[in-house]
């Protein structure tokens, strides 16, 4: 079910993406940094899902991933109309820049690939079936 | 900027880093002895290497000259580019890494034609992924060798001598010596000396960053100077703002799902030693590409705000930023150590890139043509050279600027490799036709609205001013996939070890 899920909206984002990136109504540029957010998890759960499923703690970290994506690109066209405004002496949108769409993100995504690589990796035993089903084919 | 002959550790400290690469290359020289060592290192290297490694090829000369440039330019705008490397590093091991890596493990899978071929069992994927490879691979050359060029020029200051032919005769030096290490020594010179650039890239970056906030006096000093400055304003601390939306987006989006699609990155997962190693690679790669980055973000805030003050004259060229800085405000030393940062960022590039497009040549298009080359290892050498000078007289002949033939080479693997890569290799259902079909769209999109960028007749409508031809292609090449893919009725039959590999 994860995985069907990832693919739908694999499918669909580069379809909002197309036609968005033509448009400068603040509609089309919500919809296109909802999209371009939706894209990483969606793409990791692809790739991480075993037998169609993801893990529990990953299903939530790609939930995470998307909504730190998206709330740090609609700040950025929030603050658009606000290049002054501040935060303990800092542009807010470099703050957003560099903690929202950089730091907290690579934080998050280090810590649960790193941590979860049992989850979704590369195992022993998965090796030792493929090495044998390379051995077998060899012997012909 | 040509008055190096006063500040002799500069040149010091980048001659020695011009021999310590010369020595690797020479050394792995002894360790080439096959194919195998040749393209993929011998699938011998362990994790750090093949972390640091694969950071050093994906950041070229853009990220030390092209990226503080293109900051002065356009302002925060340009960080768009940066931020995806938040989760890149991972998202490739998720989504590309772990089967490319196991269909290694059955099969002979040494670059990512092969792989194309091995999971679609479709040549004519597999040829067009090379070809891909063949043209991406001499612009992004063509844009290290300019880059090598410009920063020779200015690191020798060879213009005052040579005057007109300062620039080619420095290209060509440049090319000589990157060619000469990967000929000998193929991908095991390439990865060590990869490894070896890759340190002294970080190493650069981060201490030019904490001498930027040093001269500049912090983040908040730097932005608020740049605010009250009439040049600058505050519109150029709005991402949003210089390019425009669709510019920042289309930038966050190419760099950040299209490298993917990059095969000099997607490449090093083939010559890891032990897969299960792949746990720690995005953790070595994450952050070695964010401590490199401070490079970017340092300079492309201290410059403005010295221009700003009065403390810098205005840049007559924004590709001047980062040497006008290192010449002007950060100790010799330090800036020996950038400039050779900044070598080893092009070539690291340029040597990653040599040993694809000629594996491309002598491997990936005769087997899409149903032929082999006898001697590969012999081929793959001639072919090194052959590229080399191709892509240095595309370099000579090209004029324009180097972060716009960077970017076309970086969207051309974005949009023809990456859809076919990422869905490929985890949804069964994806055919070789789908593939072939998803990689042409990509490629010729991606050329065609790059020229019709350019040369546009006045019948045809133009794309959005700041939309980069690259987003259109890369999205345009994702709907491909998918919409053949659901046309395709055949039923998909996988070999069963290709099969087990996508089930994992």
């Amino acid at each position: 079910m994860d995985r069907k899920v990832a693919l739908a909206i694999v499918a669909l984002a580069p379809l909002v993406v197309l036609p968005c990136l033509g448009s400068p109504a603040l509609p089309a540029q919500v919809a296109l940094a909802l999209a371009l957010a939706a894209l990483p998890p969606a793409l990791v759960a692809l790739g991480a899902a075993r037998g169609g499923r993801l893990d529990g703690i990953l299903r939530w970290a790609c939930v995470g991933l998307f909504l730190l994506l998206a709330a740090g690109l609609l700040a950025l066209i929030a603050l658009h109309e606000h290049p002054q405004a501040l935060f303990a002496g800092v542009p807010a949108a470099l703050l957003v820049l560099l903690g929202g769409l950089w730091g907290a993100p690579i934080v998050l995504v280090l810590w649960v690939y790193t941590a979860r690589f049992g989850a979704f990796g590369i195992r022993g035993a998965d090796l030792e079936r493929l090495r044998a089903l390379r051995r077998s084919a060899e012997d012909g | 900027m040509s008055a190096l002959g006063g500040r002799p550790w500069i040149l010091i400290v980048a001659g020695l880093y011009l021999a310590a690469t010369l020595a690797i290359g020479f050394w792995a020289l002894r360790r080439t002895r096959s194919a195998a060592d040749f393209f993929v290192a011998g699938r011998g290297v362990g994790v750090v290497a093949a972390g640091l490694a694969t950071m050093s090829a994906a950041f070229s000369g853009f990220v030390f000259l092209g990226g503080p440039g293109l900051t002065y330019r356009l302002g925060l705008a340009a960080l768009m580019i940066n931020v995806p490397v938040s989760f890149t590093g991972a998202l490739l091991a998720w989504v590309i890494g772990k089967r490319l890596r196991l269909l290694a493990e059955v099969r002979e899978v040494f670059t990512v034609p092969d792989a194309f071929r091995v999971r679609f069992g479709s040549r004519a994927a597999s040829g067009l992924a090379a070809t891909a490879v063949l043209v991406g691979s001499v612009g992004y050359l063509a844009a290290q060798i300019l880059a090598l060029g410009v920063l020779g020029e200015n690191l020798f200051g060879t213009r005052e001598l040579l005057g007109a032919w300062s620039l080619p005769v420095v290209m060509a030096i440049g090319t000589v010596v990157v060619t000469s290490y990967c000929v000998a020594g193929g991908m095991v010179a390439g990865v060590y000396t990869d490894v070896f650039q890759g340190a002294v890239m970080v190493g650069a970056a981060t201490a030019v960053f904490v001498q930027c906030l040093r001269v500049g006096g912090g983040l908040g000093e730097m932005t608020r100077a740049i605010a009250a400055s009439p040049r600058f304003g505050a519109g150029f601390l709005d991402p949003l703002g210089g390019a425009g939306a669709a510019a920042a987006f289309g930038f966050f989006f190419v760099f950040g799902i299209g490298v993917l699609g990059q095969p000099h990155m997607v490449h090093k997962f083939l010559m890891l030693r032990d897969p299960e190693r792949l746990r720690y690679l995005p953790l070595v790669l994450g952050v070695a590409q964010s401590l490199c980055l401070l490079i970017w973000l340092g300079i492309g805030l201290a410059v403005p705000a010295l221009v700003a003050r009065g403390a810098m004259p205005p840049l007559g060229q924004p590709d001047d930023a980062a040497p006008a800085f290192l010449l002007g405000f950060a100790p010799q030393w330090l800036a020996g150590v950038v400039f050779a940062g900044a070598l080893a960022a092009i070539m690291s590039t340029a040597s990653s890139l040599l040993n694809l497009g000629a594996a491309a040549l002598v491997r990936d298009v005769p087997r899409a043509c149903g032929r082999r080359i006898g001697d590969e290892l012999g081929a793959g050498r001639l072919a090194t050279v052959g590229l080399a000078i191709v892509a240095a007289a595309v370099a000579w002949g090209y004029g324009d600027l180097i972060a716009l033939l960077g970017t076309f080479a970086f969207g051309t693997f974005a949009a023809a490799l990456g859809p076919a890569l990422a869905i490929g290799l985890n949804w069964r259902r994806v055919t070789g036709r789908a593939a072939a079909a998803s990689v042409a769209v990509g490629l010729f999109a991606n050329l065609g609205l790059e020229l019709l960028q350019r040369w546009r007749p006045a019948a045809l409508p133009a794309l959005r001013p700041g939309v980069p031809a690259s987003a259109v292609a890369l999205a345009a090449s994702f709907v491909t996939l998918f919409v053949v893919t659901a046309l395709d009725r055949r039923a998909v039959e996988l070999p069963a070890d290709v099969a087990a590999v996508l089930e994992v």
